[in-house]
């Protein structure tokens, strides 16, 4: 089989579909610290970065969304979670910073990423999505 | 959830970006062949007893977990067919347009969409193709320089 004639860098994007833009903009940009990067209100797309990453929202009711079906649930889901890694991961710090933000936080571990090992914690979107946040490799 | 009454506090952090993320497909074989023979990702770790494997996609990993396998029934959604997530955008270095088509074409993979719009690098062609188990896959190379 021939090779594939382009390499692969990394993830450039992913795009969540959401019931509540709004609710969704205030918990990545606000809380996790994202910030707006484009607004296409007329198709439905709202995208905001992550570091080198986008993440793009769709609300399901817009030209975008509609015709990726019906809304997503806890109980429907073909993504299990995504991880964003952080600079800088002090998990006092941040379960404090959350917790005070009445965000759900669930386990904290140590576990591998494309860096390597490292500290990490689960937290819930508002809408359910399990966001990964993860600190720089135990061996960095 | 997100009680603000004041003033937000600053996180104490920054993101650098996606890392990884955890797909959920439906049959590890023919999922493996087009990550690895149709998209060139490589195996970084296999691990069966979770009905997992992790794959390197350049500077970020793919976890596929295959909900069909009795090791996955921990990631195995009550319903099928839901979608969380639209579709995932993959960064390619610079490439060949003509042959990128060929090689999919050869893999007898489908472009469902394509057209030019932003990514996180700028501007530049998305190709948009399906993964065995249906997953949008957004094939994007760099703003033309």
């Amino acid at each position: 089989m021939s090779e594939a004639p382009f390499k692969i860098k990394g993830l450039d994007h992913i795009v969540l579909r959401v019931r509540d833009r709004d609710r969704m903009v205030r918990f990545y940009c606000d809380i996790l610290g994202c910030t707006m990067e484009r607004e296409q209100a007329e198709i439905g797309l709202t995208q905001v970065r992550a570091g080198h990453s986008l993440i793009d929202l769709v609300p399901v009711d817009g030209k975008l969304g509609r015709m990726g079906g019906a809304a997503p649930g806890k109980e429907g889901r073909n993504l299990d979670h995504f991880c964003i890694t952080l600079d800088g991961y002090d998990e006092a710090k941040i379960r404090a910073y959350l917790s005070a933000l009445g965000v759900e936080i669930g386990e904290a571990g140590s576990r591998y990423g494309a860096e390597g090992e490292g500290p990490s914690l689960y937290v819930s979107d508002p809408e359910g999505n399990i966001v990964e946040l993860k600190g720089p490799p135990w061996h960095a | 959830m997100a009680r603000v009454t004041k003033k937000a506090a600053k996180p104490p952090f920054t993101l650098e970006g996606i890392d990884h993320i955890l797909l959920l497909v439906s049959g590890m074989k023919p999922a493996v062949r087009f990550y690895t023979e149709v998209l060139g990702c490589t195996v970084e770790e296999a691990l069966p007893q979770y009905g997992m494997l992790q794959l390197r996609a350049g500077a970020a990993l793919i976890d596929l977990v295959d909900i069909a396998a009795p090791q996955a029934s921990w990631a195995k959604p009550p319903v099928a067919g839901g979608r969380n997530f639209d579709h995932l955008c993959l960064a390619l270095g610079a490439h060949d347009e003509a042959k990128l088509r060929r090689h999919l074409a050869r893999h007898h993979v489908e472009i469902i969409e394509e057209g030019v719009h932003g990514g996180s690098r700028g501007e530049s062609l998305s190709l948009y193709v399906r993964d065995p188990s249906g997953n949008v896959i957004e094939l994007k190379g760099p703003p033309p320089a």
